[in-house]
């Protein structure tokens, strides 16, 4: 729940003074595992999935990227084969016109490679159904304070679902760029605290004046996406935050492996695991002009 | 099967004994209260020595003593660590009752010990894996910010480890920090830190006595494996008005006790409060102005002596701990309620009977304006009624037995939304209800002079009751459906015998050999993710879809003093064997979960070592050096691949030096000495980019260490002299903690490199380095 997590870390910053120091730790290695980086949803457009290796923990470089893979898209009805990037190797596009349906299963394979570097040719599937989403009747932004900062909550205007488990991401943009681009800016929630409710005038995210980016000025045009995801997706963000975010002996949990749909089906005895996430979920989006009163 | 063999060697026990004693026309009794004669407390632990016939006995929790014995004439000696010994010749031809009083020895320190006094009760007593600590060894030692703590110098004794740096919470002999019962004067304490765990839930002045039993529970308590921390308030001064208090950087605190209107009746109450909060105030800065941050406790105790045989306590303890600011507010606390009545049936049967209540709640609230804001609370409370029978059948045998039954009711919360245009619904976590009753009988015999041989047998009915909603669960750990239980509607019932057995040999007189056997049972425990417990955390029972969770514990000890009793050595070896051991799932999500029960995973652990001590509690320098080799490890379907595991609290090597040295009347020098190998922790192996940001892909659970922890305190304890007499005397007390400032881990965290874009580090938090304090404490 997304306020609950903001309450216990504001809570937290006021009380915590403590110290940090960098130490240096001998890790041990492993060979590179695959890691799947991507999504369909229902807009018309060029979707991407990446797909790169797992690299030594303290390899200080970008990640190696699998290039040359085949990759094809099945939902149920016809298969279509994703190209690679020219430019942007590991990157692999659909057409621009695709789109994706909902209520269809998602199913991406990866052939025609080998990871670990073994010699043996690898196969990876996942499957992921594309869950429908409401409508947003109307977003708005305003400016508030949180914790003693400058904020610009942006207000939701929507229909929860009854008697259905949602789930969303959102993301929010500023004058059609992403200010929530990387995962751990990304907003989850359920609708477990309001399942069948009409979110009337509801925060549901900030700007917030610690981010450059993310400092509005007025006539700034604003625009919410609100996807409809999984649960197991919606987990599985979850749980990239929380090991991205760092953990303490207070309020933290053990450290442990992000989960993920994809599975390595060739070779049958693989030792390794692939990584990462193939999700396929609805949009919403809605727009509004930020005006300072 | 198993249990009537026990009866029958009980009852065998018990029949044997009119055939070897002396028939009760030639016995008499000799019993009484032993208290301390500066204030009229009784004295616990007191050992009572007939030195002619070499028959011994102790003073019970209440201060009172019994010892059955032929007539004659015999010298009676009463013993006890900080106290002159007293010896008092006496012709017992009739039932005896001598009440006695002892003064401290602390004013007499120039004269060297006796060497008739037998200070071996830890030679001779039918008990090992235990540890009592003396409130006035506590006062002297260093402290964090100079609050001197129960619960750490709990930490500072052989076989037990801290959870974390300034916590208060504690593992004993690699179990959970679940697994310690806390009592205080009967009730059960939940949650015994404040502050984050930086101080524990016990002020120092309202406490007189603790004992800590790491292996050989009583058969008086259950429902927790690996520890029972019995801890007992002071009685109240029944001679004259008295109080103590102190100040200090952090907090003050006052205590007052004293008679009502005579020595049969006195009273104690404890107050303490911290006052940060006090200081911000004066803060310009809006951010920290308006916060409020402080935590108060209270402990209040009236007793009355009804007459010779009976006696009755009333005892409560209020805390709360408070964190606001403009925008959230989140509070904890416990508190405790119990009424005790002491009665003695005849001289050789004392009985107790209580009622105890104790609860233990938090909330956490938001407050920020023109949004929906929330109001989580969550609480769980107990009420039980406990009868206890000491029965001192004959110089050789007493048996001890009881009854209890507890009902626990456990109220995860409700959340309220209130404020805001969006009407949320409220969401209710489902009640956790459990009835328990148990009985007990244990009985402990001198076979000869040198052998002593204990037996005890528990049994538990643990029942999960309704109001409550369960869920059932598929393989996959997915709620399928549910049930909904009415109030009381019984939805899972468990019996379990906890037996329990001790022997002791005395090789020689200074010398011991002693071997227990303990099976514990525990039906309440912590859903944690964390490894040092946090405000948060809360307790669940066992039932449709969770099992009481079993230890077996087996030790075996030597145990050998020297230079007259002036040095006590001691060497353990303990073995523990646990089933229905319960962790949680990878990242699980324990708060505001309907379905806690799906988050859980099952399967055993164990945990091995030795413990070595060697202590020195009378003349100038005292304390004890203790170094123990501990592990502990789990296995756990559904965690770490089903493969073994180091289990948190696998600390291999821990070493403790505690010392405390009376320079002269007014000097004395404490200093802490803690080395500890780093807990078991997982470290990445590798890293992957995912959504624009790198992650961790982690090794197996525990493959890591972190570093060793260890640090130094010392403190100085300074009674100034007054030539003038003064209403009070006061002393000074100076702390260091961390003296030469290692830097111990607190967390070890995997970051990115603010500077350079991929590349990643390891970054440790470390909490205190160097603090020191000064606290002024006062008596009148």
């Amino acid at each position: 729940m997304q306020i609950k997590h903001i309450i216990l870390s504001g809570l937290l910053a006021t009380l915590f003074v403590s110290c940090t120091t960098d130490i240096a730790i001998d890790l041990n290695t492993v060979a590179p595992e695959l890691v799947v980086d991507g999504a369909i949803s229902t807009d018309t457009i060029v979707h991407t999935i990446y797909l790169k290796k797992t690299s030594n923990y303290f390899s200080n470089e970008a990640a190696n990227v699998v290039s040359g893979a085949t990759v094809t898209l099945n939902d149920g009805i016809s298969t279509v084969t994703l190209q690679e990037d020219v430019s942007v190797k590991g990157a692999y596009h659909t057409a621009a016109t695709y789109f994706g349906v909902v209520g269809r299963t998602y199913t991406l394979t990866i052939d025609n490679v080998d990871v670990n570097g073994d010699g043996e040719k690898e196969r990876y599937t996942a499957s992921c159904p594309l869950n429908a989403v409401p409508a947003i009747d109307a977003i708005a932004v305003v400016k508030g304070q949180l914790f003693y900062h400058d904020v610009w909550p942006v207000k939701l205007w929507m229909q929860d679902p009854p008697n259905v488990s949602n789930y969303y991401l959102i993301r929010e943009y500023r004058n059609n760029v992403c200010v929530s681009d990387s995962i751990d800016e990304w907003g989850i929630t359920s609708d477990e605290f309001f399942d069948g409710v009409y979110l009337n005038n509801e925060t549901i995210m900030y700007f917030s004046s610690h981010k450059q980016d993310e400092m509005l000025v007025n006539g700034d045009k604003i625009s919410l996406e609100v996807c409809g995801i999984t649960k197991d997706y919606l987990n599985f963000i979850q749980e990239v935050k929380d090991e991205y975010r760092g953990r303490n002996p207070l309020f933290g949990g053990q450290p442990a492996n992000i989960r993920t749909n994809i599975r390595q089906v060739l070779p049958t005895n693989a030792t390794g695991s692939p990584r990462g996430y193939f999700a396929a979920y609805a949009t919403s989006w809605a727009k509004t002009v930020y005006r300072t009163q | 099967m198993y249990i009537y063999k026990i009866i029958i060697i009980l009852f065998l026990l018990f029949f044997l004994t009119p055939a070897r004693a002396i028939t009760s026309s030639e016995r008499v009794s000799l019993s009484g209260n032993v208290k301390d004669e500066a204030n009229g407390e009784a004295l616990i632990g007191v050992t009572i020595l007939i030195k002619e016939l070499k028959i011994g006995a102790s003073t019970n929790n209440y201060g009172y003593y019994s010892i059955s014995l032929p007539k004659g004439t015999y010298t009676v000696e009463y013993s006890y660590v900080g106290y002159q010994t007293v010896s008092k010749s006496v012709n017992f031809n009739t039932l005896t009752k001598l009440d006695i009083e002892l003064k401290t020895a602390a004013t007499e320190m120039q004269e060297v010990v006796v060497s008739s006094q037998r200070r071996d009760a830890n030679i001779t007593e039918n008990t090992m894996s235990a540890q009592r600590v003396s409130i006035n060894t506590i006062r002297k030692m260093p402290a964090l910010m100079g609050e001197v703590d129960l619960l750490k110098a709990v930490q500072l004794l052989p076989g037990v480890v801290s959870a974390g740096e300034g916590t208060s919470s504690f593992s004993v002999r690699g179990g959970g920090i679940d697994q310690n019962l806390i009592i205080l004067d009967e009730a059960i304490v939940y949650n015994a830190s404040h502050m984050m765990g930086f101080f524990s839930v016990f002020n120092n002045d309202a406490i007189k006595n603790m004992t800590l039993y790491k292996g050989d529970i009583p058969a008086t308590y259950d429902g927790r494996l690996s520890s029972l921390l019995e801890v007992q308030m002071k009685d109240g001064n029944s001679k004259k008005f008295s109080g103590s208090g102190g100040i200090g950087l952090i907090s003050s605190r006052l205590t007052l006790e004293g008679p009502i209107f005579s020595d049969k009746t006195s009273f104690i109450i404890s107050a303490r409060r911290t006052y940060a909060d006090l200081f911000l105030k004066l803060s310009s800065d809006e951010k920290i102005k308006n916060n409020q941050l402080y935590f108060y406790d209270l402990n209040a105790k009236l007793n009355h002596r009804i007459d010779d045989n009976n006696r009755i306590f009333i005892s409560a303890y209020l805390g709360q701990d408070v964190f606001k600011n403009k925008d959230a507010g989140f509070n904890f606390g416990n508190s405790t309620l119990t009424g005790r009545w002491n009665h003695l049936f005849s001289q050789s049967l004392f009985s107790n009977f209580s009622v105890n209540y104790s609860s233990y709640n938090y909330g956490l609230s938001s407050n920020l304006s023109n949004e929906s804001n929330f109001d989580w609370k969550y609480k769980m409370q107990d009420i039980s009624l406990k009868a206890d029978f000491t029965y001192f059948i004959s110089p050789q045998n007493t048996m001890k037995f009881g009854y209890t039954t507890t009902l626990h009711n456990l109220k995860p919360g409700t959340i309220t939304s209130t404020g805001g245009t969006t009407s949320y619904n409220t969401y209710t976590l489902p009640d956790n209800n459990a009835f328990e009753q148990a009985i007990y009988l244990s009985d402990e015999y001198q076979l000869s002079k040198r052998f002593s041989v204990k037996a005890g047998l528990r049994l538990t009915g643990f029942s999960s009751i309704g109001s409550g909603t369960v869920y059932r669960y598929d393989n996959n750990y997915n709620a399928i459906d549910s049930t909904v239980y009415k109030a009381g509607e019984v939805i899972k019932t468990y019996y379990r015998l906890s037996p329990r057995m001790g022997i002791s040999y005395q090789l020689d007189d200074k010398s011991s050999v002693k071997a227990n056997y303990a099976r514990t049972n525990q039906f309440l425990q912590m859903a944690s993710n964390s490894t040092a417990g946090t405000p948060l955390d809360l307790w669940f029972t066992a039932g449709k879809n969770v099992k009481p969770q079993t230890c077996d514990q087996y030790a075996v000890g030597y145990f050998r003093n020297f230079f007259n009793n002036a040095l006590e050595a001691s060497a353990e070896i303990f073995y523990k064997d646990m089933r229905n051991t319960i962790d949680f799932r990878d990242h699980a999500q324990l708060l505001l979960n309907q379905k806690l029960d799906g988050e859980l995973r099952f399967g055993k652990s164990r945990a091995y070592g030795i413990e070595m001590q060697v202590q020195k509690n009378i003349e100038k320098l005292t304390g004890w050096i203790s170094y123990t080799y501990s592990r502990a490890e789990r296995t756990i379907q559904g965690v770490n691949n089903n493969e073994t595991y180091l289990a948190p609290y696998d600390r291999p090597n821990s070493f403790y030096i505690v010392g405390n040295y009376e320079l002269n009347e007014h000097l004395s020098f404490g200093a802490n000495f803690i080395y500890a190998t780093g807990q078991p922790v997982t470290y990445p192996i590798a890293r992957m980019e995912i959504g624009g940001i790198i992650v961790p892909v982690y090794s197996k659970r525990n493959e890591y260490r972190m570093p060793d922890y260890h640090r130094l305190d010392v403190s100085l304890t300074w009674k100034p002299l007054s030539k003038k007499k003064r209403l009070w005397t006061g002393e000074w007390n100076f702390s260091v903690y961390n003296v030469y400032g290692h830097k111990n881990a607190w967390a070890i965290n995997f970051v990115d490199d603010p500077e350079n874009a991929y590349k990643t580090k390891a970054e440790m938090t470390y909490l205190f380095t160097f603090v020191p304090s000064i606290t002024y404490n006062f008596k009148f």
